[in-house]
């Protein structure tokens, strides 16, 4: 629960799937105090598999967003309907958002038993009082459009607009009062390997009536729904000062406030009402022991504040792709929260996550320490809330703190069996990951899941004695141990053998960035593979080789090295240094994929040279 | 197994063994614990978990009280502070309370407005109810208690008694008003004798269960479904006795179960039947043999009626409603097929059945939940022949793997009969590839190859996709995976349901950037090789046995051809193993005169059901020396 999901607002519908809908057509209204959005859906079952797919429909709701009329009807094959659905019949889905519990909650339309060839008529009106006068429309869904339209009423207010990436070749007319979104024949999106999540994947059409777009108006539109929780800090003012008690420099002081909030706070996400962008007050969070990121933000914000050091809240994206559109300030494009504190408070060292003079700190991740800010924080623009001076800031991405090291170590025989040791290091969030799943698993569970590992690096590989352990680091990092056994890894005759080394791999197979129009998004990273082998006496020598391959991207390198010993050294190394790569960047990616995958099919050979008679 | 028939005395009403009294006394034992001896790993563990099962037989509802105490161990375990709690319309949750005993003794209550209920089912209005409980900490106690409000008291009563967590200790009580006739079964596949007390309570009887010290199930590979592994306790309804009236039978025996549904439900379905055998005549008129018809007769119903999902055996509809609505459940299509056979006069039985994943059928308990499908068992040449016309790939006479060596009861015999279902062998599904790849002067390797899968491979990959399209692409994505480095074109697929048959060709060229110039290397097992042996486990720490999908054939024809200014540097060693298990056969010639090479690998897997011990070691063997064979590669260099 540590990739939070926690606040604001939910822009986009979930992605429909299969059949096609032959008319989408969405009317908003915008009125000073309230919204009418209208939908039309026309869709056409194709196939036996929609019927499954289409069985219900689900309109989200929650208590801002009321549903004012809604009706469904079946057609036959012919057009003419079957059966129709009143608004009665509809279900209602409880808290049907992320977390323990929200506000939510959905409109289900049941439809009845469906054939291929019958289509589905589905038409409702809601009415919405946003919390912030924006919203967005995804043009673009999970099932082909043949026609979509889009016409938006704004006469008593002033509209702001943009239709987001990628250019989905939209036609757009504005006249006086009225924007018109309209596209023929959309087609699905079917996202590739490797693609950015759904929301920031498909053209979205931004829409705002706020008085004036800008950063600095969302900054303090937040700044006023967090006021309330603020007024009281007497409970964590008291909690802070005994925890720092004794503590006199301010690191040693956020350090403390970090780890109580860490450790002490369980991650529970609840959202009811304007509760899913108010954070709980601090005081009823220490008594309660749980919260969501924005109460553990703005618990932690009180304490140190309390203790002399100031901090700003950040609002961002959090997860795999974490962008947003710099250029339409809105809160809807955010889901997470953390912390910023000035690094001139504290005394800051190389490692921390300082950007633009701000220190980052998530205090939803119960483990590392201040220099760790996990990657699902990094390589975004997040919205530094600071009042009228709120503002974009990117922390980027850094590899290093995501890293493997795989150390595989051990004696050839003659035969060309390998005999030794692994050992695999992880650090970052990948570590979180493995302490998480492996909580409480059975030793047979665990001992399973990494053998599997090891053999999807070592290829043949056959492991016993497999231990775990948590370290104690800065970054969060486990470590792997296990005997090894790798039947058959040099083969060939002698003077002329081949000894085949497996890899961490990083970058993706090239293959999957063919003829492709969509960010790539990774998780940068580091890789280290380092094999260390004693080869028999009497062998040929090995053939050494140097590899190596850098750009903006990142770095693939491979180097094998003998020693007076006959002990073989390769390493390989692999960075990838941003999690997000733009179409126009891909051959830089590819060059580092395909490096990655002559690697793979690189051998070590030992030779003797050619004896002339 | 344990089978408890309860007793009907007893006068007065049973006590409450969870009631509003307060919550049990916490012991030394309990506050001292740390950590568990059988169970180092635990981050949390159930000290009691309690459940009282109180069946009414007057207005009001029967209940289930539950009490939980749960100890917090390490870090990590502070999750298990946020409880849910799944309830429905049937089981409607009430009293709920909550405690947290703190380390140093102070006890904290559940919040008011700490309490969240979520519906997630409209079909069957299912709830669930969670608290995160407060101040949860290292060494603290969790306390929660709940009860659940149910009508209907004859049902069927299944507990498993595995947790999630380690449990100290797992307490069942049942009571039963003495009218209600119960059968008790206690099952626990490693052979644990419960601790158990049946005793009279007043007006009726209370059994009691307790099992100490229960691990949670490992997730292991391939096991067998969670239903037959569990220990578990089933309280089977077996009859309700009446003042002035009969003993009404509930669930005594299979055959009165049979009985009841011949008579009520079947009956009704079939009363309708002559639209179904007109229709039936009129498809088969044409076809000479009772074979021929029946086959017509099974794929009308099998692709002309839509499948619904399902699990009921009821159905209150009729044949008429089902050619009518064109879509139809398992019950209602394998009653269909049966009315369209007799049609025709090929007499045939419906055969209660339920896939394997869920669970095996219990021939001594009689649980209808433990039914999943029907079929229908065709007497054809004095053979019984087995079809699923619910299974869209099924082919006539075949059934997925799933249904295959399963236990059925043939309904329409005179007796109830218990049959088990036929299973398929090894060589009836193949996975054949043939690949033949030429290396040119620049060390660039290109090739076809074909791959054609037979029986339960076809069926796994029949209509794998929406569209012709959407599987070619597929199956492109599917080998490109396992010829990594390979573009793969001209991709050809052709598959026949009834032959239960897929095609593959394809054309692959190794991409030119990936093109190394002096050494080459080939996977000699793709694309049916395996990266990973699945039982790594050593033989003495599996717990669980093992559940292959199906009995298989696998079997790979490699052929490489290279230039003059190239020669082999390192081929695979050739691999032969054969045990109960399995067999593993490879094979590697070189013909130096046309320069070629040609790789045989040939897998069997000759078991479906592996216990522990040395049948699994030697299915790991199996897997190992596959494995082993399958890392190798054949290397190809350019000559000095």
């Amino acid at each position: 629960m540590r990739l939070v999901v926690a606040a604001l607002l939910v822009c986009c519908a979930p992605p429909l799937t299969a059949a096609t809908i032959l008319e989408r057509k969405i009317e908003i209204d915008v009125r000073p105090d309230e919204v009418r959005r209208s939908t039309l859906l026309v869709v056409e079952l194709e196939h036996e598999n929609d019927l499954a797919t289409w069985d219900e429909y689900k309109i989200p709701l929650n208590q801002n967003v009321t549903l004012v009329k809604c009706s469904a009807a079946v057609l036959d094959t012919k057009g003419k309907v079957r059966e129709k659905i009143p608004q009665r019949r509809n279900h209602r889905l409880e808290s049907t958002g992320f977390g323990l519990y929200t506000s939510r909650w959905t409109s289900v339309i049941p439809f009845p038993l469906l054939s291929v060839g019958e289509r589905l008529r589905i038409e409702y009106t809601t009415l919405e009082r946003p919390y912030y006068p924006a919203s967005a429309v995804p043009l673009v869904l999970g099932v082909r459009q043949v026609e979509l339209q889009v016409q938006i009423r704004y006469s008593e207010a002033r509209l702001r607009w943009r239709v987001g990436e990628p250019d989905g070749g939209f036609l757009v007319k504005e006249s006086p009062g009225v924007l018109e979104v309209s596209g023929r024949d959309l087609p699905p999106y079917e996202p590739p390997e490797h693609a950015p999540s759904y929301d920031s994947a498909i053209p979205l059409l931004w829409l705002a009536w706020d008085d004036e777009g800008s950063w600095a108006n969302v900054g303090m539109w937040y700044d006023g729904m967090a006021a309330g929780a603020r007024e009281d800090n007497s409970a964590s003012s008291a909690v802070a000062m005994r925890l720092v008690d004794g503590l006199e420099s301010p690191r040693e002081r956020l350090e403390a406030l970090v780890d109580y909030v860490r450790g002490d706070i369980r991650y529970e996400s609840v959202g009811i009402g304007t509760g899913a962008f108010v954070p709980t007050p601090p005081a009823e969070v220490i008594e309660r022991t749980w919260g969501d990121c924005k109460d553990m933000a703005e618990l932690l914000s009180q304490m140190l504040g309390a203790v002399g050091i100031p901090s700003r809240a950040v609002l961002l994206r959090a997860g795999k792709d974490g962008r947003i559109d710099r250029k339409f300030p809105s809160p809807n494009q955010f889901n997470h929260m953390i912390l910023a504190i000035p690094a001139d408070a504290i005394s800051v060292v190389s490692d921390d996550p300082v950007v633009e003079g701000f220190l980052f700190v998530d205090p939803t991740w119960d483990r590392g320490t201040i220099p760790w800010l996990p990657s699902s924080d990094r390589g975004r623009d997040v919205l530094l809330v600071d009042g009228a001076d709120s503002r974009l800031i990117y922390i980027p991405d850094l590899a290093i703190n995501e890293s493997w090291t795989l150390d595989v170590s051990g004696t050839l025989s003659d035969v060309g069996d390998l005999q030794g040791r692994v050992r695999l290091e992880v650090r970052g969030a990948a570590a979180i990951h493995w302490i998480d799943a492996f909580a409480g698993g059975t030793s047979s569970e665990i001992e399973q899941a990494l053998a599997l590992v090891i053999g999807e690096a070592v290829a043949g590989s056959e492991c016993s004695g497999i231990e775990w352990n948590e370290l104690s680091r800065s970054v969060p990092t486990v470590e792997l141990t296990a005997d090894v056994v790798v039947p058959g890894i040099a083969r060939g005759k002698p003077g002329r053998r081949a000894i085949r080394t497996g890899a961490l791999g990083l970058f993706p197979e090239p293959r999957t960035l063919d003829d492709r129009s969509l960010p790539v998004v990774l998780k940068a990273g580091t890789r280290r593979t380092r094999w260390t082998v004693e080869v028999p006496a009497g062998w040929c020598p090995v053939e050494s080789f140097d590899e190596e391959l850098e750009n903006k991207h990142g770095r693939i390198a491979v180097t094998i090295a003998v020693d007076a010993d006959n002990r073989l050294t390769l390493v390989r190394d692999a960075e990838l240094r941003r999690s997000r790569i733009e179409p126009k960047d891909l051959e830089g990616l590819r060059a580092l994929a395909t490096a990655q995958s002559r690697a793979d099919k690189r051998h070590i050979r030992t030779r003797c040279p050619e004896t002339k008679m | 197994m344990m089978l408890v028939v309860l007793s009907l005395l007893a006068l007065v009403a049973p006590t409450d063994g969870l009631g509003k009294r307060g919550w049990q006394k916490i012991t030394g034992e309990q506050r001292n614990l740390t950590s568990v001896s059988w169970y180092p790993e635990a981050t949390a563990v159930v000290l009691l978990h309690r459940t009282v099962i109180t069946l009414s037989d007057g207005p009001g509802p029967s209940k289930t009280d539950v009490f939980v105490r749960l100890k917090i161990l390490k870090e990590e375990g502070k999750s298990h502070g946020t409880v849910s709690i799944p309830s429905s319309e049937f089981l409607r949750l009430k009293n709920l309370d909550a405690r947290v005993v703190r380390r140093d003794g102070r006890e904290v209550r559940l919040p008011k407005g700490a309490v969240f209920k979520k519906k997630y089912s409209t079909y069957y209005n299912f709830y669930e109810t969670t608290f995160p409980m407060p101040e949860v900490e290292v060494g603290a106690i969790v306390d929660w208690r709940f009860t659940l409000y149910f009508d209907g008291a004859l049902r069927m009563w299944e507990i498993p008694l595995q947790l999630d967590l380690p449990t100290m200790k797992r307490e069942i009580e049942f009571f039963k008003p003495d009218r209600f006739e119960f059968k008790v079964v206690f099952t626990d596949p490693e052979g644990n004798p419960p601790e158990h007390s049946v005793e009279d309570v007043g007006t009726g009887t209370l059994a009691k269960y307790v099992v100490r010290n229960l691990q949670p199930l490992p997730n292991e590979p391939f096991r067998p479904a969670f239903a037959d592994l569990s220990a578990r306790v089933q309280f089977v309804p077996g009859a309700i006795a009446f003042k002035y009236a009969a003993t009404l039978e509930v669930a005594r025996s299979w055959a009165g179960i049979v009985a009841r549904y011949q008579r009520y439900d079947y009956k009704r379905f079939r009363k309708e039947a002559h639209a179904a055998r007109t229709l039936a005549q009129k498809l088969a008129s044409e076809l000479p043999t009772s074979r021929e018809k029946a086959v017509k007769l099974f794929r009308f119903v099998r692709d002309d009626i839509t499948s619904l999902r399902s699990r009921s055996v009821r159905t209150a509809r009729t044949c008429r409603e089902i050619l009518k609505d064109k879509h139809g459940r398992s019950i209602e299509k394998a009653l269909l097929l049966q009315a369209m056979l007799e049609g025709v006069g090929v007499s045939s039985s419906l055969a209660w059945t339920n896939p394997r994943r869920l669970g095996e059928v219990n021939t001594v308990v009689p649980d209808l939940s433990r039914i999943g499908r029907v079929l229908v068992v065709a007497e054809l040449e004095g053979e019984p022949v087995y079809l699923d016309p619910y299974d869209t790939n099924a082919a006539f006479g075949h059934l997925s793997p799933d249904l295959e060596g399963v236990r059925c009861l043939l309904l329409d015999k005179e007796e109830p009969t218990w049959v088990n279902s036929p299973q398929s062998s090894p060589h009836s599904s193949r996975r054949t590839a043939q690949i033949e790849l030429t290396l040119d002067t620049d060390g660039r390797v290109a090739g076809h190859g074909s791959l054609e899968l037979t029986g339960h491979h076809a069926w796994r990959r029949l209509n794998w996709e929406e569209t012709a399209d959407a599987t070619r692409n597929a199956w492109r994505e599917w080998l490109a995976e396992r010829h990594p480095g390979f573009a793969i074109d001209e991709l050809t697929v052709e598959e026949s349901i009834d032959d239960r048959r897929v095609e593959v060709g394809w054309k692959m060229e190794q991409r030119a950037e990936e093109v190394l110039g002096n050494e080459t290397s080939v996977t000699l097992s793709a694309p049916l090789g395996l990266d990973l042996n699945p039982f790594t486990l050593d033989p003495r720490k599996r717990v669980t046995p093992v559940h292959l999908p199906f009995r298989a054939l696998q079997e790979t024809r490699v052929v490489v051809s290279w230039p003059t200014t190239w020669e082999v540097d390192v081929e695979p060693s050739p691999r032969r193993l054969s045990n109960a298990a399995g067999a593993f056969a490879t094979s590697v010639t070189i013909d130096p005169v046309s320069r070629s090479l040609t790789a045989t690998r040939h897998l069997e897997v000759k078991k479906r059901e592996i216990v522990r011990g040395l049948a699994y070691a030697e299915l790991r063997d199996l897997y190992q020396t596959v494995v082993d064979y399958d890392a190798e590669v054949l290397i190809l260099s350019r000559t000095p």
